[in-house]
């Protein structure tokens, strides 16, 4: 079963994130993290892709994700 | 007022400069990035004759953020005499940033 990730309640956050993830998915084929850089490693990128391979730890560490999309 | 910095013209200023460069690495659709840009905008003002500011957009600009191995941004380098000296990465505050700098310099 999946994860509940909850959004960011702060809107402005989560429209400019969305947006990001939409330019990656029309730049690169794929909704990357905007606030990765994408290296063209597609191994390394994959890990990338939101939700990102980090997301769960930096949820438990720090109340959020790195980019601010996904809050506790 | 931030210098903009690219794959061109990076190696040449960071060489050049007279003081020490703050690199602001960001990308335009990067919610902390934003964020933290009018803070380094900030301690560019209040530290103007002692840093220069600079930005690089990671997404227009991949040899120089491969360089220097940018994988989260925003991540900010301070180069002096030519070479990093230290960064971090993420949002932090202007006190905490201009903190960072001077012991640096």
């Amino acid at each position: 079963m999946d994860k509940k990730l909850n959004l960011n309640p702060d809107k402005k956050v989560v429209e400019e994130i969305m947006r990001g993830l939409l330019m990656n998915e029309k730049k690169y084929g794929k909704r990357y993290c905007p606030c990765r850089r994408v290296t063209g490693d597609a191994k390394e990128d994959a890990k990338k892709i939101c939700p990102c391979f980090w997301h769960e730890e930096e949820i438990a560490r720090d109340g959020k994700c790195f980019c601010g999309l996904y809050v506790k | 007022m931030e210098l903009i910095l690219n794959d061109e013209n990076f190696e040449k200023e960071i060489a050049e400069a007279k003081l020490p460069v703050l690199v602001d690495f960001f990308a335009v659709w990067c919610g902390p990035c934003n964020a933290l840009a009018p803070i380094l905008e900030q301690v560019a003002k209040e530290m103007e004759g002692k840093i220069i500011v600079a930005k690089v957009n990671v997404d227009e600009n991949p040899q120089v953020s491969q360089k220097f191995r940018i994988e989260k941004i925003p991540a900010v380098i301070l180069f002096k005499q030519g070479r990093p000296e230290s960064s971090f990465i993420g949002l932090s505050s202007a006190e905490s940033i201009k903190s960072w700098i001077k012991n640096l310099i």
